[in-house]
């Protein structure tokens, strides 16, 4: 396997459009996301990866050799495409079988190899049928097996399960982690969804207008997004502005509406982005310390806990709480609730 | 430029150069030459002479009614086909195509069989009216050349807009309905604004073969009516190369005009055109009773003017009119060696047509790439040079091949490669086409993929790429098959005696009073090209109708 | 199992299989076509083709030759008339293949391209021929007569008649303009068929020579009325389908074509133009000419001189339907239907050929435009 990494990626499209610098690695036998909205340049930087679009800033290596003069045929890639792209002349076996008959192995090997990625995948019944005979979560398999088939260094995916119901992806986000896994194959994984990031990564690389915003595990994101971009896009809060009461040498006091929020950050600006995670939004229907009051705007059941959406000054805030805590908010919708915070769970954000 | 680009610019390279020296370099000699050859000619002066301004006028005028007499009565086919749902689309499809296809003499037989004095109509109305005088004469003259122009083109109208229709997505119809559009409103609002370039592209392309229009002004044409072609064969047959060089230019310079109109409407007619599966189809039943009648008229009348001619050419095969009896005489006349028969005239369209078709997919598919480059300049000269043969008259092309190809050459006693090249480039257009529009529907992330695994340039192409192209070179190849077996000028200026094709056999038996034979002949080469559009409406369902 | 999934055949066995099979095609066809050494006589389309056994006519006119002189003589013809034939010779000029050339007539050979690929050759056998048609034809032997016929007017007996119309027996351009006549009549475009062209001169040389008039008069009224063809062939078929189109531009020996095949007198007459106690028509003579530079001249000048000899002349009558030019020939009874050379003035004598090369392409320019 192979380690891989991007320095100082760069790319401008004739219309002005610029994707990169970006800079990330992928260790050996790891599993890198790169998340971001539609047009973030994950696409773009992938197809450079794969040498689909030429490197023209920056270099890539490849174990730390650069393989920016290689071909794509050459850098031993395997790569699932957003639109699947099966070969649709071809039935499953030959798809399948594509690599390894273009590199003229032999036949016996041929067929060893496709039915042990058939079994991995579980489709050795569908290897006689004809591509348009599959269903969309059949194919994806099939294109991954394909992607596979020939041992490749790197496994190059773009968003290959945005097609499916939530049902199949859920359960072949959780197949390809188990075959990455099993096979220590080093994997850049693309998508815009960050259940579906957070559900296979060992570390992301989040994507905001062609440039790495922030990279780390899930967990890393998640509790410490840099910037708003970052945890809105995660989902991981509520982003709100916070007006800057006091700055001392031990940290910052901070203000918004009735809540004071101490931090250790020390703050020098007037106004601050902060981020809240719906769980350390505490509510209650009576005032207590340190809170505000807000208007309830709607319940939603979610397993073993609520959320809760929550109008301030004509800014949303939105809530989870565990279930049982509050049985009788069923009636308060539209009715006044006070809101507080748990003061770890404030995130000060970068600018 | 790396070496792919290289690799790239000699493929589509290969095809310009060959262009260039089997069109281009023979045509410009033969003008440059006729120019130069009497001191005396002068450009302006063939212009502005009285008998050429008069072609001029007639045959602007001609193409222009013409034209809108195809579009006129092919709207209304055009909206049948694509809106009706009937048993036999397909075959109606197919059928639809060969009048375009038939070589021009074969029609001008099956013309004045049905339409002509004591031919198939005229014998009704002779009945009707109990006379034993012919009454109708719609084959000759300026109303039969009209009439022949609207067979030869309605295929171009019917096929080209109805298969922008099926591309019109029935949303947008059922919204502007909802919006309470009526259906004039509708179809001024929302369908003309789509067909649009589809009907002007076929209205420029069937221009241009009216004003190129050469043996049915010449057969069908009484007293001399001239267009600017016919003008050009009479130059040459009387050496005047001079005044044919001047009516060359003057004929390149109005058909290049339409054909750059042509490919400029056609890249809007591209662009625009989404694809839809969900196609909007009525059954026959569904229809209202005055729709019913409407159309019913309709058809009938493109039965007359589609089906007639050729059926009348069926009849022709096997009816001696001198006899009045029927014989099998002129099929057997296909089996036979010799003086007058037509075994070696059979072999040779098949060999020709053969050779020509796997020319023109050769040469078709880097051209058809280059028309697909980003950028203008390359894709508008990729089209302007295969369009070119359709501007050019096929006389001067002829003459110029002979002349500083086969005759250098040495060829000019043996010229069956030549005639090859005649017949390859006068498809060359429509298998170009064909193969376009199979390459635009592949995605190119298949192509990358096969590149990802590892495959080389060679196997990419072999095992991806032309598999893929594979019904546009389907069809590609049949257009090129048809258009070499129907061609006559050139062949007929080339060929020898032993080269001679079935279209100039046919035109040949006709001077000798032989009508079955001619008939026999021409049933074959309608059978053959029938047979040819069956199995590529068969194979690649509506490939045929975006073809043009 | 594994031994049903598909195989994948190598592309570079499928391109080497293409390429050798094409080559195999085209590399036997070539050596099928592949040019025997002969002697090429280049002629039109029907050349000899119009009598009783067209498939064996090569054979038994020149075969003697062959035999002779142990060479083929390949009789080509092209798909195409007299002038396509000069077009052809004119292309083929720098590179020529043919030696013998047959059909030119005495109009064509007027124009400078015609010259331009012939060489002159006064063959020692041009005594079997009259010397006014040698003369007519060409005096400086460019060409030399082969064969002769009289465009004239030809009409159905059962329409047109001395009963029903007592003026076809003295045929003039004022009553061929008559309504009655007019409508009849059919001929060919003058650009396109020779027997056009040669009505066309006829009616130009009696107006201008005899009548001393403008012949675009005559075409002034006529234009509505009669019926012009773009060939013969096509004239014809009108001719003979239409009961209105009675009279047609042809040829002199066309009742006796008619009489030969049906064994009866004709329902055929010629109606050759009549002035002054005289009958007028034009003759029309095609020649037999040597190619210049052709590869094989001296055999090429042999087989002239062959042609010329009653072993070749013999056949025309009866296969050509036109006159020998070799006026010791015995013609076929159905002859005596025919218009005859001696029984009319040739108007070819009237019209100074320096005056026919002079003005030709304005004299065919002002029909297009009368016409139009
Ligand atoms: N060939 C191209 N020419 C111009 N702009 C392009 C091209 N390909 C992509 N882009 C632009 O680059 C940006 C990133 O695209 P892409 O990498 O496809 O995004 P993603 O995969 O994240 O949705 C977009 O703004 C897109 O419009
Ligand atoms: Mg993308």
């Amino acid at each position: 396997m192979v380690r891989v990494e991007l320095k100082q990626l760069n790319r401008e499209f004739k219309d002005g459009t610029r994707i990169g610098p970006i800079d990330l690695s992928v260790e050996e036998g790891e599993l890198v996301t790169l998340l971001g909205p539609s047009g973030s340049g994950k696409t773009t930087t992938l197809r450079m990866v794969a040498g689909f679009i030429p490197i023209e800033e920056g270099d890539l290596l490849f174990d730390g050799k650069s393989v920016k003069g290689l071909s794509p045929r050459e850098r031993t890639i395997g790569m699932v495409f957003q639109s699947i792209a099966l070969f649709p002349n071809m039935n499953v076996f030959q798809n399948i079988a594509f690599a390894l008959e273009m590199a003229e192995k032999p036949r016996g090997e041929v067929i060893k190899r496709v039915e042990e990625l058939a079994n991995l995948l579980g489709i050795e019944k569908l290897l006689h049928r004809d591509i348009h005979e599959i269903s969309g979560g059949e194919g994806q398999r099939v294109a991954l097996a394909r992607a596979l088939a020939r041992n490749p260094k790197l496994l190059l995916l773009d968003e290959p399960f945005s097609a499916l119901d939530p049902q199949l992806r859920e359960r072949l986000q959780y197949e390809l982690r188990r075959i990455q896994q099993s096979l220590g194959i080093t994997t850049i994984f693309v998508t815009h969804s960050q259940q579906e990031a957070f559900a296979i990564s060992d570390r992301i690389a989040v994507l905001e207008d062609g440039v790495v915003v922030q990279v780390g595990t899930p967990n890393e994101l998640y509790e410490h997004p840099v910037n708003d971009f970052v945890a809105r896009f995660i989902g991981s809060g509520n982003v709100i502005e916070a007006s800057v009461v006091e700055t001392g040498e031990s940290g910052s006091v901070l203000q918004f509406h009735g809540i004071v929020i101490n931090t250790e950050k020390i703050v020098t600006s007037e106004k601050v982005l902060i981020s809240i995670k719906p769980e350390d939004v505490e509510v209650s229907l009576q005032e207590t310390e340190n809170c505000m009051k807000g208007t309830l705007v709607s319940t939603t059941p979610q397993v073993g806990a609520l959320r809760l959406m929550i109008e301030i000054a004509n800014q949303q805030i939105l809530s989870i709480v565990e279930n049982g805590i509050m049985d009788s908010l069923d009636g308060r919708i539209g009715k006044e609730i006070f809101v507080s915070f748990k003061d770890k769970g404030v995130q000060i954000l970068n600018q | 430029m790396d070496r792919r680009d290289v690799v790239r610019y000699a493929i589509v390279g290969i095809p310009f150069a060959i262009l260039i020296v089997f069109i281009v370099y023979p045509v410009i000699s033969v003008i440059i030459r006729g120019l130069l050859s009497q001191p005396s000619v002068n450009l302006l002066e063939v212009i502005n002479s009285p008998i050429t301004q008069r072609t001029l006028i007639f045959t602007i005028s001609q193409a222009s009614v013409s034209t809108f007499l195809t579009i006129i009565i092919g709207l209304p086919g055009a909206f049948l086909i694509a809106r009706i749902k009937f048993r036999g689309r397909w075959l109606v499809r197919a059928a639809i195509v060969v009048p375009f296809v038939l070589p021009p003499i074969a029609v001008v037989v099956g013309f004045i069989q049905m339409f002509g004095p004591y031919g198939f109509v005229d014998s009704i109305a002779m009945t009707i009216l109990g006379t034993n005088q012919s009454v109708l004469n719609f084959a000759y003259g300026i109303i039969g050349i009209l009439l022949a122009h609207v067979f030869y083109n309605i295929p171009l109208v019917i096929l080209m807009v109805s298969s922008s229709l099926e591309r019109l997505n029935p949303d947008l119809e059922d919204s502007a309905e909802s919006l309470g559009a009526s259906k004039i409103q509708k179809l001024r609002h929302i369908i003309f604004p789509h067909i649009r370039s589809s009907l002007f592209a076929s209205g420029i392309l069937v221009f241009l073969f009216c004003f190129m229009s050469f043996p049915i002004v010449l057969a069908l044409g009484e007293r001399g009516i001239m267009t600017v072609e016919v003008q050009i064969w009479n130059a040459f047959r009387n050496f005047d190369y001079g005044e044919a060089s001047a009516l060359v230019l003057l004929q390149i310079i109005i058909t290049m005009a339409l054909a750059i109109s042509y490919i400029y409407l056609n890249r809007g007619a591209t662009d625009s055109s989404g694809e839809t599966r969900s196609i909007r189809r009525i059954g026959l039943s569904d229809l209202e009773l005055k729709e019913k009648i409407l159309g019913s008229i309709y058809l009938i009348l493109i039965l007359i003017l589609i089906a007639g001619p050729i059926l009348a050419l069926g009849r022709a095969s096997i009816f001696d009119p001198t006899t009045g009896t029927y014989t099998l005489r002129g099929f057997e006349n296909l089996l036979e060696l010799g003086q007058g028969g037509g075994l070696i005239p059979l072999i040779n369209s098949l060999y020709y047509g053969g050779l020509a078709t796997i020319l023109a997919i050769v040469l078709g598919i880097p051209l058809a790439y280059a028309h697909q480059q980003r950028g203008k300049t390359m894709p508008t000269l990729s089209s302007i040079m295969t369009l070119l043969p359709l501007g050019i008259s096929s006389i001067t092309i002829a003459y110029g091949l002979m002349l500083m190809i086969a005759v250098p050459l040495g060829l000019s006693f043996n010229p069956w490669p030549i005639i090859i090249i005649a017949q390859t480039i006068i498809g060359l257009p429509f298998t170009v086409r064909s193969i376009e529009i199979s390459l635009q529907k592949i995605d190119q992330n298949i192509l990358d993929q096969a590149e990802s695994l590892g495959a080389s340039r060679l196997q990419k192409l072999f095992f991806v790429e032309l598999p893929l192209l594979a019904p546009g070179i389907l069809v590609g190849g049949v257009f090129a098959f048809a258009m070499a077996i129907g061609e006559m000028s050139a062949t007929l200026f080339i060929a020898l005696p032993q080269n001679i094709t079935l279209s100039v056999l046919i035109y040949q038996q006709l001077g000798v009073r032989k009508f079955v034979e001619a008939g026999a002949a021409a049933v074959i080469l309608v059978t053959l090209c029938f047979i040819a559009f069956l199995i590529i409406e068969r194979i690649s369902e509506d490939s045929t109708g975006g073809m043009l | 199992m594994s031994t049903s999934y598909p195989t994948r055949k190598n592309p570079k066995t499928i391109i080497l299989a293409i390429v050798v099979v094409a080559t195999i095609a085209v590399a036997s066809f070539a050596i099928l076509t592949w040019p025997r050494p002969s002697l090429k006589v280049y002629t039109y389309d029907s050349f000899m083709l119009w009598g009783d056994n067209p498939e064996t006519i090569d054979e038994t006119v020149f075969g003697q030759f062959e035999i002779e002189h142990g060479i083929d003589v390949e009789i080509i013809r092209l798909p195409t008339d007299a002038n396509g034939i000069v077009s052809r010779l004119v292309a083929e000029s720098e590179n020529p293949q043919a030696d013998v050339v047959i059909g030119i007539d005495n109009i064509l050979i007027l124009q400078e391209a015609a010259k331009s690929v012939l060489t002159p050759y006064s063959s020692p056998n041009v005594d079997l021929i009259d010397e006014e048609v040698v003369d007519a034809l060409d005096p400086d032997h460019y060409l030399i007569p082969f064969d002769l016929g009289l465009v004239s007017i030809i009409y159905e007996t059962n329409f047109i008649n001395s009963t029903s119309h007592p003026t076809i027996e003295n045929l003039t351009l004022s009553n061929l303009a008559t309504e009655e006549f007019a409508t009849s009549l059919v001929t060919e475009n003058p650009h396109q068929s020779s027997p056009g062209l040669a009505f066309l001169l006829s009616q130009i040389t009696i107006a201008e020579k005899i009548l001393e008039t403008d012949w675009t008069d005559w075409w002034d009224i006529v234009k509505d009325d009669i019926n012009v063809q773009a060939g013969w062939t096509e004239a014809w078929t009108i001719w003979h389908d239409s009961s209105e189109r009675n009279m047609l531009v042809s040829y002199g020996t066309d009742p006796a074509y008619s009489s030969y095949y049906s064994g009866e007198a004709p329902d055929i007459a010629v109606a050759p133009f009549h002035y002054n106690d005289n009958d007028y028509s034009w003759m029309q003579i095609e020649g037999i000419g040597l190619v210049k530079n052709g590869p094989n001249q001296a055999l090429a000048k042999q087989f002239i001189d062959y042609c010329l000899t009653a072993q070749v002349q013999q056949y025309i009558a009866l296969n050509q339907w036109m006159f020998p030019a070799n006026p010791n020939i015995e013609l076929d009874d159905a002859f005596q239907y025919a218009l005859h050379p001696e029984e009319v003035n040739l108007l070819n004598t009237l019209m100074p050929s320096s005056e026919i090369a002079a003005n030709l392409t304005q004299w065919l320019d002002d029909w297009d435009l009368i016409m139009a």
